[in-house]
């Protein structure tokens, strides 16, 4: 079976499941983490969890992401040798960066996605 | 977003037994995921310092909008009450061409499940006039040709001699037949033409689109994603602009010309020989009979006139029929096609027809 043929038959079966979902949440754009998923285990629900997880990873990973970057930097600024800095030098700056982006990119998704959709509709 | 999501500025999707406002939320569900999958993976992409792995979450943030556009702008075009496309095709089906029927304008057009304020109620209202007049044809042809078939059987018995002597409608008779038996082929067309609208009022806007978002939104399954949203907008959109296109270059048969069927059917039905031994008496009785074929002889004449411009007027409305519902929808397949392939490209999918591929 070619790849073709699975997501024909994936969009199918998602078809299917829309006739079984029954969402009761509130998705709020500039807060998304706030959405209540409800509890019913239909696709809608499922797709919901799947984003609040993601919502609550990302700024996790965020803060860890910046707080690592800064002992990172402090420590081996005091504790490293010059020669050896300059590589945990990098490393923490790209924690900090990425975790900044992520950071920025999770908390603004909400309303990136509103946004985006008025491109066309507005 | 119980039932109908608050899309902002964008107003209020309605959904079709909130099926729309279902889909609509996945698509909505999935995007933000994807927004935070990319924020990961670019992550992971500078902690990594690997350049492929940020190019491709540049990339995927490009697709997350431009995906999240594809949402905003397709819900405001085709929500099935509100949508601007639906707005475009207010009271079209008050315009529907006039189409005549032979045995009277006796039919209403009518959407069955269909929103009234869509060009598929358009082109439904107009198939459902086309099949009211085939209909009507066959019952008036049906019903005169088994009468010429009695007509024609009838034979006389002069005590050595059996003669029959209006044998010669029985080619009548099989011309009539060859009519009938294309008028039911016809009719069948017709009827898959409007199960094939009613199956796309059911799952253009409600299967086809949303699925065809949430399957965009996702960047594994967003080649057949776009198919399927090229599908949908081909169905939902191009397939029924193309019929109410042939409903509006093809000119249809006039009232009058139906005439001489309808002729013919009166006429047919005055020498009807299981109703005129109704008020003659007992078919058993040679007086009957005596007074069943002098009203005969006197309507034979008209009956030769009726017959004679018959073929040539079933020839035509059976010819005009055959564009409209044959080789017209055809060529709307064909254009339906065309456009879902062409869409699908431009939505980020592909269409291989020849292959029958995604």
């Amino acid at each position: 079976m070619n790849k073709g043929k699975i997501y024909l038959l994936l969009s199918f079966l998602l078809g299917l499941a829309f006739a079984g979902g029954n969402y009761e949440g509130e998705l709020d754009y500039s807060n998304p983490i706030e959405t209540s998923c409800g509890g019913g285990g239909g696709i809608v629900d499922f797709t919901c969890n799947i984003m609040k997880t993601l919502l609550i990873l990302g700024p996790l990973i965020a803060v860890i992401a910046l707080v690592l970057g800064g002992v990172i930097y402090v420590y081996t600024s005091v504790f490293v040798t010059a020669d050896q800095r300059g590589r945990y030098h990098t490393l923490a700056t790209n924690l900090a960066v990425g975790g900044l982006i992520l950071a920025v990119l999770v908390g603004g998704s909400g309303l990136i996605v509103q946004a985006a959709m008025g491109f066309l509709a507005g | 977003m119980s039932g109908n999501p608050d899309l902002g500025l964008l107003g209020e999707f309605p959904g079709q037994g909130n099926q729309g406002g279902d889909a609509f939320n996945i698509a909505i569900f999935t995007i933000v995921s994807m927004v935070v999958i990319v924020g990961i993976t670019f992550f992971l992409g500078r902690l990594m310092q690997n350049r492929r792995l940020e190019d491709w979450a540049k990339i995927e943030f490009l697709q997350v909008i431009i995906s999240a556009a594809i949402v905003g702008g397709l819900f405001f075009l085709m929500a099935p009450e509100t949508g601007v496309i639906t707005g475009l095709f207010n009271n079209l089906v008050d315009e529907l061409p006039e189409v005549p029927m032979p045995l009277g304008n006796t039919a209403v057009s009518s959407c069955i499940n269909i929103p009234e304020s869509t060009v598929l109620c358009y082109a439904y209202s107009y198939l459902v006039l086309l099949q009211a007049q085939i209909n009507q044809l066959l019952v008036m042809l049906i019903s005169s040709n088994t009468i010429l078939d009695i007509i024609s059987k009838i034979s006389i018995d002069i005590i050595v001699i059996e003669i029959t002597p209006l044998s010669g409608l029985s080619s009548i008779v099989q011309v009539l037949n060859n009519m009938i038996q294309t008028l039911i082929f016809l009719n069948i067309t017709i009827g898959i033409e409007l199960a094939l609208l009613q199956f796309i009022n059911a799952s253009a806007l409600t299967i086809f689109l949303p699925v065809g978002v949430v399957l965009r939104s996702f960047f594994a399954t967003r080649r057949i994603g776009g198919a399927l949203i090229a599908l949908a907008i081909g169905l939902y959109l191009v397939f029924p602009l193309t019929i109410a296109l042939n409903a509006k270059a093809v000119d249809q048969m006039s009232g009058t010309a139906f005439e001489p069927l309808v002729a013919l059917s009166a006429q047919t039905e005055n020498l009807n020989p299981i109703t005129a031994f109704d008020s003659a008496g007992d078919i058993l009785s040679p007086e009957s009979w005596s007074i069943y074929l002098e009203s005969f002889r006197n309507g034979a004449t008209a009956l030769v006139e009726a017959i004679k411009s018959v073929p040539e007027i079933l020839s035509a409305a059976i010819s005009i029929l055959l564009v409209q519902i044959v080789f017209l929808p055809v060529l709307s397949v064909m254009l339906t096609l065309i456009t879902i392939k062409e869409m699908a490209a431009l939505f980020g999918g592909e269409v291989n027809l020849s292959r029958f591929e995604v």
